[in-house]
């Protein structure tokens, strides 16, 4: 390329950078009263599937939000920012919302890591943030003033997962978990439930399978031999999908029942190869709780986004509506002011009324038991077969719990 | 705990070995007549599972039609990869490594384009569900039916190696590729075969894992690392070493799960180092 047509092809360049740059300017000036959210979720990685869901809750309510007049007058905007599951990635992204792009607050992530990552950037910044990890010690050990927690943790989980073995008289249980330390902490809490709930309970083995283990053969083998009344599983995603298919044709459910994480997330790719009837908590089903207000949301949604929503759907969805409500009745964007009153909001959502406890930012959040069974017109199943709604209060740590672990921790 | 319950545990390992033999195989193969590391032959292993489950959700008993289809599509593949290699047969071992590494970035963007990054899950076919009750258990038929195929892979290799013409050649050719062609034998030809032949087979080896696992991206990077193991164990270059790192793989591994679970991966990795030490080829591998 001669000199004179590179010289000319930069200017041309740089030329509709400018362009570009004045065509934003009236915009942002246009949105100057908007009250920015910051969102940081997965939509690349493993979680895309969940961050796809998520994206549908957090514009439905925001529609919702900005079409009933806003937020103290101001129209709601969302930033999106993706995480691509990694805590380093989340923090960055969050830190260019922050100080960048200057959003009021922040909502999102996923996984334990991602949170705690950007739950610590909240403390050190003083910004409210929003985030749905589960590992318990979020809200308990390293819990502070700007974390609320938007879903149920891992300890309402397990003590879920017990409840449904003890409904159904089990005592011979095989625990199977991956091989990590959410894996362990799960087990940890779910033994100890066991035991709570049943006292002559027994604890037949326990398979620690490596995270993405593809051929459970020798494990199943192993399991059908020692013939437990359930397995007790904390496998999740396709380790669980793995599990399942090749159980199934083993004939292990034949033998024994299975008690799992089956939120939609989880269940929906595994589509019509999982067997109806085995035992599955979730966070969140359309069909439950069959109350008015939440066939209404779940048809909105459906009618708008083509799916029924799932857990994260839910999750986000009512992040937005709960964190409106603050603001409003803060009268006020200040972070402390939105802060105090989130701690004192009461959101009436689809799955009935929400609020944070003072002491943990921990949600109330119900979570569901029951049994799996196909969705009408759907190609996948749900925990809907005789499901129960289990309200956050009954399963959560107490007070007095959520203190011993922090003063545990002090130490 | 019997004999029977050992035994049971002893023939899941083999299927759960007979599934990786497929891949392995053919990564030897390559490796022993190519003298290529391809890093990316997994990534043909998804692919053909992909294929698979389009179409199976399109078609009824489509788990048959593309047991044929799925691993001829991706030898199809094989023709254009191997092109991309044969500029760098007579080069580093890191090179061919860096353009393995370009493929499966490559493809795996192009499987995540396709198919989403959703896990996707193949419904067992009818006649393939169930089990069959021997040694006190009920036997998946999915495994008998892995062994089965993986079973007549190996038995076919080893007549096509041993007692065809083109098996001599092929053979004359990883002994010493300058003097089998100074002989007016086209070996670029029989390169580009091995590479294809290869394909197939993982192709093969990824249309039969749908039976066991579900398909989601990524899913290459760990089962290459298996399929490596195997082939340091039975040694480089060997097709029947192939086939005994995969028994022995499925095998302790599945012994493992019985003795001490949590160790069950650790034995793999104590004996791949017991052989680097003492017999750095592997079982049946040669000294190069």
């Amino acid at each position: 390329m001669k000199k004179g047509h590179f010289v000319i092809c930069f200017m041309a360049v740089v030329s509709i950078f400018l362009v570009l740059g004045i065509m934003e300017k009236p915009s942002q000036a246009a949105d100057k009263k908007t009250i920015k959210i910051g969102v940081v979720t997965s939509k690349s990685s493993f979680l895309a599937y969940h961050g796809k869901y998520a994206e549908w809750g957090y514009n439905l309510a925001a529609e919702e939000v900005n079409s009933s007049g806003g937020v103290l007058g101001r129209p709601l905007e969302l930033i999106w920012r993706d995480t691509q599951a990694k805590p380093d990635v989340a923090v960055r992204e969050a830190r260019d919302l922050v100080f960048g792009e200057k959003v009021n607050y922040l909502i999102g992530c996923f996984i334990t890591s991602t949170t705690n990552a950007v739950s610590t950037f909240a403390k050190e910044n003083k910004i409210l943030f929003l985030g749905s990890g589960v590992g318990v010690a979020l809200t308990e050990e390293d819990g502070h003033r700007y974390f609320f927690r938007l879903s149920a943790n891992s300890t309402m989980m397990a003590k879920c997962m017990a409840m449904l073995v003890q409904r159904k008289g089990y005592k011979k249980v095989w625990i199977i978990a991956p091989d990590y330390a959410f894996g362990h902490q799960w087990v940890e809490d779910g033994r100890r439930f066991l035991k709570e709930l049943i006292p002559d309970v027994q604890f037949i083995g326990e398979s620690f399978t490596p995270l993405g283990e593809k051929d459970f053969g020798p494990y199943i083998a192993d399991i059908s031999r020692e013939k437990p009344d359930v397995v007790f599983s904390v496998l999740y995603g396709r380790d669980q999908g793995s599990f399942i298919k090749q159980a199934n044709s083993f004939g292990l459910f034949k033998k024994m029942q299975y008690v799992g994480d089956f939120g939609p997330e989880s269940l929906r790719p595994y589509g019509l190869e999982v067997p109806e009837g085995l035992l599955g908590m979730s966070y969140y089903e359309f069909l439950i709780p069959r109350t008015p207000e939440n066939k209404r949301f779940a048809e909105n949604f459906k009618a708008k986004y083509g799916d029924w929503p799932s857990r994260e759907a839910m999750h986000y969805y009512n992040a937005v509506h709960l964190l409106a409500l603050a603001i409003n009745r803060a009268g006020k964007t200040d972070t402390e002011a939105v802060i105090d009153a989130l701690e004192k909001v009461h959101y009436g959502s689809p799955l009935g009324e929400l609020w944070y406890r003072k002491i943990d930012h921990q949600i109330n959040m119900p979570l569901i038991i029951g049994e799996l069974e196909r969705v009408q017109g759907a190609e996948y199943l749900a925990v809907t077969r005789n499901a129960e709604l289990l309200p956050g209060e009954k399963l959560w740590h107490s007070e007095e719990e959520v203190k011993a672990a922090r003063a545990k921790a002090k130490k | 705990m019997g004999v029977n319950d050992i035994l049971f545990q002893v023939l899941t390992g083999v299927g759960k070995g007979m599934n990786l033999f497929l891949l392995a195989s053919g990564l030897s193969l390559i490796y022993g007549v190519l003298n290529v590391v391809n890093f990316a032959h997994a990534t043909f292993y998804l692919l053909a599972a992909f294929i698979c489950y389009s179409i199976a959700s399109i078609f009824p008993g489509g788990f048959w039609i593309s047991l044929v289809v799925a691993p001829v599509a991706v030898a199809a593949l094989g023709v254009f990869a191997e092109r991309l290699f044969s500029r760098l047969y007579d080069k580093e071992h890191y090179t061919q490594i860096m353009l393995a590494w370009a493929l499966i970035l490559v493809f795996g963007d192009l499987m995540k384009l396709t198919w989403g990054r959703e896990g996707k899950m193949v419904a067992t076919p009818p006649f393939l569900s169930g089990g069959i009750f021997m040694l006190g258990g009920s036997f998946p038929v999915t495994y008998l039916f892995v062994i089965f195929i993986a079973g007549a892979v190996a038995f076919l290799l080893y007549l096509a190696l041993y007692r065809t013409r083109i098996g001599i050649f092929v053979r004359a050719a990883a002994a010493d590729a300058e003097m089998t062609s100074a002989l007016g034998i086209p070996v670029e030809v029989l390169y580009s075969g091995v590479f294809v032949v290869a394909c197939w087979l993982a192709g093969l080896g990824g249309v039969v894992s749908t039976l066991l696992s579900p398909v989601f991206l990524g899913a290459d990077l760990e089962v290459i690392l298996s399929a490596f193991i195997i082939v340091i164990i039975g040694g480089m270059g060997s097709v029947l070493g192939a086939l005994i790192g995969s028994l022995i793989y499925g095998v302790i591994y599945s012994l493992g799960v019985l003795a001490l679970p949590r160790f069950a991966i650790v034995f793999l990795y104590i004996l791949m180092v017991l052989v680097l030490i003492f017999r750095p080829y592997g079982i049946l591998g040669k000294p190069r």
